[in-house]
This record gives C-alpha cells, structure tokens and sequence, in this order.
C-alpha cells in the first residue's frame, strides 16, 4: 500500500512538471509575443528605435527574454572598477554609425558584442535615425544583447525556486546578533501575554513562528512559496501572496512597536520584514515605531483572502450538494418512475440542458426579488450574501451527483446480492441504506476529495455574477492580461490540486470498501 | 511507456515552436526618395505651413497658423477622418463639469470639487447646466452657479458617490505605469503642482506660483514655488513626511528609473531627460530638476515649450516622498532594482504615500475600492464628496450596470445597447439620458499612398489577393489628390458610424477633423495672413472657426466647424461635412482625366478596385467594411470597387495596417483601424503625427516612411 502510494505521488509530481512544462513552452515560444503590445496605449507612442528598446523592456518584463542595454554592461565595469568615470561616460556615447564611433567607444561596443555572442546572446546595433543635425524622436543610436529564455533551464529554475528557506545569512548587511530567539512572551503583544513565537534576525522575516486569532492560529514563516512573480494583474506580486492576502478594509487596534510605543494602528507586526537601511532613511512614523530594519509590514484586514473566500463558498457548496444529492438521489432509486423521480428528473434535465450563465443569472433575479444580496459587499459584510452564490453553486453539484447516485443504486437493484437480501426476508429500507447505499456511494465518494480540493480552485462564473472577490477569476484575468507568470502559477496549483484529489480520491475508496486494496498480491 | 510518448508530445511542441521575430536595421535609401517624393507632392503645402506655425512668435499666432497647416492637411485628403471617442448615452446623479475639465492628461479623473444629488438629473437640467457651462467658462462661477440652479429645482446634495469600475489598477505607483487604468485610481492619492479646474483653467494646487525664466546657458526654466506646510500621510491617514521640492526630484527619478512607458513625454523636453533614459548620462543632478530649496523646484527644459504646463497634470510629474519610497525599499539609479523581494513600494495601497485629495481604505481586487476624503490635504474644505466607492461590474451582463444605477447603488452610468432598451421602456431614458461629450481621440481612414506589401507582413497569406496591374492602377490613382478627396466625399460616414453606435447616435460622434475644434482657443487677438488677405480673429476664437476658414478660402468643399453645435459653443462632431455623391462625382471627373492623360483609364468598365482589410469575424466590423463598400460603390457610380479583404482575427486585422513599422508594411489601400489622442495641450500633438523622414507617428499609414 505505503509502497503504491509513493509510486502514485511521484508520477503525480512528473505529471504536475510535465504540464507546467508544456504551459511553458506553450506561453513562450508557440505565442505570438508580439500580442502583449495589443492594448498597450504606449506602444503606439513609441518611435524609432525607442520602440525596438521598448518591446524588448517589455519582452523583458512578461519574461520571454533576457535583455542587456550597452549601457549595463558599461555600468557593471565601472561597478568592478575595471574602467575609471570618464572612460564609462566617453564609451558610453554611440556613434550615429558603427563606423563613426569613436576609438574607445568602438573597443567596448566590439567587446561587449564577442562577450553576449559568445554566450550565445543576439546583439543588434541600431543605426541613428536623423533629421538634418538633430535626432527624429526615439531615433538616438542604440546597442543591446538579448536572447530568448531557454524554457528548459526556466523549468528548472521555476521549481527549484518554488519553495524558499528562509535564513540567518539572509541580509547582507553587517549586523549584530544574528540568529534565532524564542520567546514565550511575543513582544508584538506587548510582551506580557503568554504567546510562544521564534524570531529571526539576518532573517529576511522577522517572526518565523507565532501565535495570533487567525485561523490556524499558528503560523510559520520559515518556508515561504514563490509561485511566480506577476507582471500585469498585480505588478510584482507572488501569485501565492495575491491569493492568500487578507482583503477588505482595515483593522484598526492597539499596537505594541518594538520602540515600545504603542498607537491604534492596522499594522501587522508578525508580518514584519528586512528592509536595508529602511530606519536610518525612513519616514518620521518608521523612526517612531523600530528599532532595526525589520519595518515592512503589512496591515490587519477585515476580509479573507482571495483563496479564502473561494474556498468557503465552495466547500459550502459541496457540503449542501451532498446533504441535497443523497437523499435525492436515494428517493428517486427507490420510487422509480413515481413522482419524486420525475420531478427529480426534470431538475436534472433542466440543469444539463441549459447553460450555467442562463440559470446562475435566473436564480440571482429570483434571489434579489427575494431581498437576499446580489453582490459581495466588502463595506458591509453579512452572513447572507453566501447564500445566493452557494446555491448557485450547489446547483449543477446536485443534479450531478444525484444522477449517478440513481443510476448506481438502480443497477445495484437488480443485483443477485439484492435479490438474496430480499429472499432473505430483509425489509426494502434496509436493504436500501445498508446493502445497495453502500455499494452505490463508492464511485461517488471518489469525487469527495475533489470536490472539497476544488473548492479551492474558486468558480469562474459564479464569482462573477456574485462579485465574490475568489481566486476563480485570476487565471482568466492573466489570460486577458498576458501575465505569464500568474498563468504559470495558476497552472501548476490546478495541476497539484487535481493530482491530488484523484490519489486521495482513490485511497479513500480503498478505506471505504474493504474489497479494494492497492497492495501488491502474489497470486 | 506513456511517460515516453507524453516526452515526444514535448519534445515535438519544442520543435514545431519558431522563436520570435528579431529586429534589425533595414538600408532603403530608395525607399526614402521614393517616401519623399510622395509626401512632398501630398503634404508639401501642410509641412510648408506648418514649419511656419512652428515659427510663430505668440501662441496665439502659433494656434491660428497651425489651423490653417490643418486645413491644408485635410484637403490633401491622405487620411478621412470618422469618428471620435464618446458620445453615447448616459444617466447620472453627478452634476456634470464639476469635475476638472481637460482633453488630455490625467486631470479630469479627479473628484475634487464633484458635486452629486441624491436623485437623477432630468436630461432638460443636464442641457441647461451644459450651456450655463460654456457661457461661464473662464469666470470660476460655474460651480456657484449649479449649486444654486439645481437647489431651485429642487434636488438635494449628498456626500458619497458610487460608480461601476471595470479593471482593477496592477500598480499604485503612478509613477512606474502608463496605463490608463492605474491612473484613474491612483490620480486622486496625489496632487500635482498645477491643475486644470472644471472650467478647463489651470490653477496652483501643490504650487503656489511658478515663473518663467532662462538659465546661464541659455536654457528655459520654470521656477515652481510649492504652498507651506504640505503633509504627505499614510493609507492610514498618519503624517509620514512633509512635501518637499525635493520629493519632485525623487518623483522624475524613480520615473526614469522604473520606465513605466510614459518617459516619452519628457524626453526631448527636460533637460538630459533622453541622456538619463539612454544612460549616456548617469548622475541624475545633470537632469533638469532640481529643488533649491524645500519649496522651490526648478524645471530646465532643453528647448522653448510652450506647452510645457499644459503637460503638468500627467503621472510622470508626480512628487513622491524620497523618505517613503526608501523605507519601503526604493532605490535610486543603479541600485533601482524592481525584483528585490524587499521592495514594495506602489505593490498595494498600503504601499504609497498619500498628498491628494483622498487616501484608499479598502481595494479588493474585482469587488471594491473605497476612496475617502483627505484630512490632512490642503485645500480639504473643497471636497464636496466625502466617500468615493467603485464597485466592480466586468460588463458580462449588459445591464447590471444600468439596474444598479437604479437601485441607488451607483450613481451613474453609460447606458449600453440593451440598457437604453430597458431605459425607454421604464421612462427613465426620456427624463434622464443624455449624451455625453465626444473626446479628444479622433479615428481615421487612411489612405494608402505607396502601396507595397501585398500581404500582411507577420503572415505571407492573410489579406491577400490582387494582382500587380491592379495594385499600380491603385497606387497611382490614390495618389492623385482628386482621386482621394473623390472617395473622402463619397464615405457616408453616418450609415458606416451607424452600424456601431446605433440609428440614434449615427451623426453624434462624428469627427470631421484630426485636432478636435474645439481643442483651443486663442488666448489672444492675432492677426493672420491668409491666402494674401489679412484675418483678424478676435481672442477666444476655436481652432475649427480658423480651419474652416481656410479650407473656405482654398474652395475646398468640407465643412469643418459648426458654429451652433455643442449648445452653442461651436465643435466640430456631431454632424458631416465632407460626405457629399456631387462633389465625389465631380472630382472623380478631374481625376479620371488627369490619369487618362497618364493611361491610367478610369471607369465603370474599367474601376480602382481598392482593398480594405476587416475583421470578418466580428459582426460589427463587418457590417461596417459593408457600409462603407457600398457608399462609395454607389456615390462614384462603380468606378471604384472597394475589395473587402477578410482577416479572420482581430491580430491578423491589426498585422494589416496597426502593427507595423514603416509604411512599406501598410497591406491596404484604405485601412480604418487606428486613432490618436492627445499628449498635451497644443495642436502639435496631433499634427507632428504626418511629419516626414520617420518622425510623424501616422506616416507610415499612409504608405511612406
């Protein structure tokens, strides 16, 4: 079994790779890149040369290339101190024409050039475009390298940089006292309250370990997960911390600062991280509030994360479909072609034959008529404004679930087991609940860990209509958006979520039903 | 072994992948004759008039000649020009031009002075408060004037305001994006050092004064002096910092350093602007911005700009506090470093230091962003509008939007297809809906005057089709300037606007210019030489008034400018001036005889057959294309037949005429895909677009450059 398992996991991680490989090579070398530029108002502005360099800042920034200006390669030498100032500002300037630059400047654009083509770089020189004495706009002369990602090597580096440790030898800077404290008074409480916390200094995060109200109550900060920085939907933000940040507005209460002073504030000192130099250069309130250079902090919000709310309307959902389809899908087995049949059946029939968006939108007319909320109010928050995307959601969910439950229970019915149950004399209820049930809800209990696994996943048209601030929509946003690194992100946590949920969906039925085993047998 | 085909399937996307296309340098000197010859023979009089009005000694002088430079561009007639942004129907409960006036930049995204009733404004108020507007622009009295004119009638104000958004802004540093999106949201957190007030008057905001002045070398400077005591405070409403001259200097770095896509603007402006971006020059001090002391900034400008204010409202001349910025891991020049995990700075709202009039209390990405009012800003007391709320609705259902405005959960709203149906069916469409103004943005036809890709240039086998003969019977008729005005004319611009905006709003949007006419007036009297007869225009007078005197002067048949439009004020939209069967005939007539005598045959048995490339796919291109085939067909009696060339998506369409390089790319003869809005306020932004020799961003659609 032990055994079984661990060889599901691991072709479940080569699968998880292999299809953010194909997304990969999908997104950066089958896609017209050009496409990035299509709503772009400054793309059109560009001129010249000017829009050459500009496509590439921007390939740059989607990702798609490494992209190196004449200009850095100079600046790295004069970091290195291998050219003094004025020779950096004399080779700087190009000539209009490779022919017309000056002799310094032609002896670093030649090494510049034999250095990125050795490395197998593109270098393009582009030639001034004049008007008379004067440069057209964007027409100065340019010089830059540049060459396509290889998507091996980004695979690679993707998911070997997936997870991070953080460290003692993490800030480069010269600081006193590195290593890791414990504490079973945590100062952000003003240090009297009994909360154990482990702290870091030359850390990048200052708690590694605490205690606070927030479910799970305890948190760690000693691995954190990069799952891509984004580009456009949320600039420079990892896809992780855009799914799991608190939204909403702020939570506003006594805060105890590491200078002891204590302000109604929404910051959130567990959050804290090293930000160099940050106190010696920083702004009246971060001299008022730290003592070191752990003073990025995020803030207390009132809302769940994008992840959160996702995850609640759907496991809600899910927990209503079940409780609806069972005895549902038990009362129509049961009364076959009665009544509760045929109007199950019209339920069913309804939900396949129309389009979501058509019901989703029906039930949310019926719902306002109601006076129950059609929109998530962030301002103001109830428990009602689940309502309506929940049942939205439970909707299809039922009929689903029901269907195939009747159908498994109406073929365990002619079964000779049933047959032998009754000829035993066992009454039709109990043959109902303790024989045909139990045999009829293994397939269906397959789906439960997916069911409860794409929870997570977040729904793309029911938090639309609702206005549910999930996760359902980021990857339609980064689509729109071109955000490669969010699709990437998004991509892999679906394939992770749907790996799992198939090998949990199976090691549950093999606990269910005894006649199921994964272990090897001799026969 | 599933594994193994599952490493083929790889293996073979891999290969089947081309990597993407690499630019280079082309040689064309033949090319360039070939351009020269043509845009001389086209736009020879326009750039002759036009380096003129560059010339001009006042600006007064400079607008009045630069009018007529655009009379002489459109009765070359290489381009049409259709439709402008806006004008569709709206309901609001905001009182409308209380909010900054301005055509360009990011100004009248602001709130600060928006007044809001509790109930809908009737359609007759929005006319009456719409003519009120224009006779009061100029005195400051206007929003006095509402005030009093809406209590007489009866409604009530209120402070909070609620309005519909549809993206969410990607960054909160204004000053590393070019979106417009970003903007919208993030405008109100700052406030620049002057600003364009609802009247569209440029007023002190975090300057008091400025003056104008030249440096020992010769280079012109504008000295700002910004107001005593300014605060810059947190999202949580904490002062984080005072306002320093020195926080603009930080501002124009970061800019450069971040290259959001917006430095264009300065480049060539600010002195060593272009030397920084380029990195010849490296130490920052060289740049044109530099704080003397707390609260005097000083600008050195490379050369003479007379627009150089007008251009103060956009993102790139944000302050931003250098103490904030470092303390959330800002770095400067070198040590800028955008991927440094340290680095937050603009990532969220939490992120930004606030001197607007509003700080953000809540964003949740595709749900809310709730703007409340600065305490701490410095004209605080002229916020009417406590409370901003955007609630976030993606467009999917038509009428959300319009059902929303009802129920009182926002306040207004553009009115779609569908909702103007639900709208005059439940009457609120007759006491409520207006129109709204056109904008600045103005779209085109533009006719190809060198045609030389036959197909589109990213893909040898979309748009494809005619043949070499036809192809130079076409080049050579387009570039006789009858031929063009003859098509120009022949456009019925209403029917072809028709079939996107509706029966209703056909003529609304019409553009009949390139600079909108309304785009300027004079500040001043001037006198001007036109045609060899002096012309006095008094000050106030538009752009179009002189335009269109000029295009009447040269007995040119295209009205331009109506004098009654926009309530009176006189605007250039709304009607159409050159669609006209006759006067097509007639210049067809002249041309078919100047290109027979050349052996160019012109007629029904003999037609140009013209390409016009659209996107097939979608219905509302299509009908357009259609439109617009069957009004010329019909008004030049068949002598020109437009040959519709189908691009099955909207990128293949682009790939025709939009994203292209140079004009030897432009795979159309007519082509109606592209648009230019404003930088800054002065008609250079639009007609440096037809410059020659690389420079105008337009040229190249006209086939050359």
């Amino acid at each position: 079994m032990t055994n079984y398992i661990i060889k599901r996991f691991l072709r479940g991680v080569l699968s998880v790779v292999l299809v953010t490989g194909i997304v990969m090579v999908l997104i950066y070398s089958c896609l017209d890149r050009n496409l990035i530029f299509a709503n772009d108002p400054v793309y059109t502005r560009q001129k010249n040369n000017a829009k050459e360099v500009y496509k590439m800042q921007q390939w740059e920034n989607y990702g798609y290339v490494t992209y190196v200006p004449y200009a850095d390669f100079l600046q790295e030498l004069f970091r290195d101190g291998q050219i003094t100032r004025e020779e950096y500002d004399a080779a700087g300037k190009l000539g209009d024409r490779k022919a017309q630059d000056s002799k310094l400047t032609a002896r670093f654009t030649e090494q510049f050039t034999r250095h990125y083509q050795s490395q197998g770089y593109q270098v393009i020189r582009l030639d001034a475009k004049t008007r008379g004495a004067k440069y057209q706009e964007g027409g100065e002369p340019r010089l830059f390298a540049f060459r396509d990602v290889p998507v091996l090597r980004r695979l690679v580096r993707y998911i070997t940089g997936l997870v991070t440790v953080d460290s003692i030898h993490y800030v480069q800077e010269d600081i006193p006292h590195r290593g890791l404290t414990f504490t079973l008074y945590d100062p952000a409480y003003g240090g009297n309250k009994f909360s154990p916390a482990i702290l870091g200094n030359g850390t990048f995060h200052k708690y590694l370990l605490y205690f606070d109200s927030q479910f799970p109550f305890v948190h760690q900060n000693f691995i954190s997960i990069n799952m891509g920085a984004s580009y456009s939907v949320n600039a420079g933000v990892d896809v992780y911390d855009t799914m799991t940040s608190p939204q909403g507005s702020f939570v506003y209460s006594d805060v105890y600062y590491p200078s002891r002073a204590v302000e109604r504030s929404a910051d959130d000192l567990h959050s804290a991280t090293y930000v160099a130099g940050s106190l010696a250069e920083g702004t009246a309130v971060v001299k008022r509030h730290f003592t070191d250079d752990y003073t990025g902090v995020s803030t207390h919000k009132s809302g769940l994360s994008k992840l959160g709310y996702s995850f609640t309307i759907g496991i809600l959902a899910v927990l209503l479909s079940y409780l609806a389809a069972i005895p549902l899908g038990i009362a129509m087995a049961r009364h076959k072609d009665g009544l509760a049949d045929r109007l199950g059946t019209l339920y069913i029939i309804f939900i396949l034959a129309v389009p979501s968006l058509a019901y989703i939108f029906l039930f949310k007319s019926i719902g306002g008529r109601l006076g129950l909320p059609t929109t998530f109010d962030m301002e103001k928050t109830s428990w009602q404004m689940y309502l309506l995307p929940v049942i939205s959601l439970a909707l299809p969910a039922v009929a689903n679930l029901s269907k195939w439950l009747r159908r498994y229970m109406i073929d365990q019915k002619n079964a000779d087991y049933v047959k032998f149950a009754r000829a035993g004399g066992l009454s039709e209820g109990e043959i109902f609940r303790k024989h045909i049930l139990r045999n009829a809800i293994i397939p269906i209990a397959h789906g439960i860990p997916a069911g409860i696994l794409g929870a997570l996943t977040g729904a793309i048209i029911t938090e639309r209509v609702y206005v549910v601030p999930g996760a359902g929509n980021l990857l339609t946003t980064a689509i729109n958006l071109y955000d490669n690194g969010v699709i990437v992100g998004m991509t892999l946590f679906y394939a992770v979520l749907s790996v799992a949920s198939v090998i949990l969906g199976d090691i549950l039925i093999s606990v269910m039903d005894p006649r199921i085993s994964f272990a090897s047998k001799e026969r | 072994m599933r594994i193994i085909c599952l490493l083929l399937i790889v293996a073979m996307v891999f290969t089947a992948c081309v990597p993407g296309q690499t630019p280079g340098s082309e040689q064309f000197g033949d090319y360039d004759t070939v351009s020269s010859r043509i845009y001389d023979e086209a736009l020879g009089a326009f750039y002759d008039s036009y380096t003129e009005a560059k010339a001009a000694q006042s600006i007064s002088e400079r607008y009045a000649l630069m009018a007529m430079a655009e009379a002489k561009l459109l009765s070359s007639a290489v381009m049409l020009p259709l439709t402008a942004s806006g004008g569709s129907y709206a309901i609001s409960r905001a009182v409308p031009h209380t909010t900054p006036y301005a055509l360009w930049g990011n100004d009248s995204d602001r709130y600060r002075g928006l007044l809001v009733c509790k109930e809908f404004i009737k359609s007759a108020h929005t006319e009456q408060m719409r003519e009120q507007w224009n006779a009061l622009r100029g005195t400051g009295n206007y929003t006095a004037w509402a005030r009093d004119y809406l209590q007489q009638q009866g409604y009530t104000f209120k402070d909070t305001y609620s309005v519909a958004y549809a993206s969410d802004p990607q960054t909160w540093d204004v000053l590393a994006t070019s979106q417009s999106a970003d903007f919208e949201a993030v405008v109100n957190t700052f406030d620049s050092l002057y600003a364009y007030d609802n009247e569209g008057v440029l007023q002190p905001a975090l300057a008091e004064r400025y003056e104008e002045g030249v440096d020992e070398n010769g280079n012109p400077t504008y000295t700002f002096y910004l107001r005593p005591g300014l605060t810059w405070v947190d999202s949580q409403g904490r002062e984080v910092a005072k306002v320093k001259a020195d926080d603009f200097v930080a501002g124009m770095q970061h800019m450069m350093d971040a290259a959001g896509g917006l430095e264009y603007l300065v480049q060539g402006i600010i002195l060593n602007a272009t030397e920084y971006i380029t990195g010849t020059v490296t130490d920052f001090s060289a740049v044109g911005v530099k704080a003397l002391d707390d609260t005097t900034l000083v600008y050195t400008l490379e050369e003479e700009c007379p627009y150089f204010m007008t251009m103060l409202g956009y993102g790139v001349f944000a302050p931003m506090s250098r103490e904030y910025y470092t303390s959330k891991g800002g770095r400067f020049g070198d040590a800028f470093d955008a991927s440094n995990p340290a680095y937050v700075y603009g990532t969220s709202f939490d992120t930004i230091a606030y001197c607007g009039a509003y700080l953000v209390s809540n964003a949740t990405a595709e749900n809310t962003i709730v703007f409340r009012a600065n305490p701490a800003y410095w004209d605080a007391d002229g916020v009417n509008i406590k409370t901003v709320t955007w609630l976030f609705n993606d467009g999917t259902d038509a009428t959300k939007a319009y059902n929303d405005a009802k129920a009182g959960l926002i306040d207004s709203t553009g009115l779609t297809a569908a909702a103007t149906e639900a709208a005059k069916a439940d009457g609120m469409f007759t006491a409520y809906g207006y129109v709204t103004p056109t904008g600045a943005t103005s779209y085109m036809a533009f006719y190809n005057l060198n045609r030389i890709a036959l197909a589109n240039s990213n893909d040898g086998s979309v748009a494809t089709g005619k043949d070499a003969q036809a192809v130079k019977r076409a080049t050579a008729a387009l570039q006789n300037v009858h031929f063009r005005r003859a098509i120009s004319f022949a456009t019925d611009r209403s029917a072809y606007n028709s079939q996107t905006v509706g029966e209703d709003l056909r003529q609304i949007s019409l553009r009949n210019t390139y600079t909108p006419g309304n785009f300027i007036a004079l500040p001043e009297a001037v006198t001007v030489t036109m045609n060899g007869i002096a012309m006095t225009y008094p000050a106030g007078t538009y752009y179009g008034k002189i335009l269109q005197d000029q295009l009447d002067a040269d007995g040119i048949p295209i009205k331009v400018w109506d004098e009654n439009g926009d309530g009176g004020a006189g605007s250039s939209d709304g009607f159409d001036g050159w669609y006209n069967p006759e006067n097509a005939k007639r210049e067809l007539e002249t041309a078919a005889q100047e290109l027979a005598s050349r052996g160019i045959p012109v007629s029904r048995e003999d037609p140009i057959y013209i390409d016009l490339p659209y996107f097939a796919a979608n219905e509302v291109y299509s009908n357009r294309a259609n439109a617009y085939k069957q009004s010329v067909e019909k008004a030049l009696d068949g002598a020109v037949v437009i040959r519709l060339n189908v691009c099955s998506s909207r990128a293949q369409w682009r790939y025709a005429g939009y994203d292209i390089y140079h004009g030897y790319e432009a795979n159309y003869d007519v082509y109606d895909l592209s648009g230019w809005g404003p930088d800054y306020g002065d008609p250079a932004t639009y007609l440096d677009t037809f410059l020659p020799d690389y420079e105008g961003y337009m040229t190249k659609c006209i086939g050359i450059f």
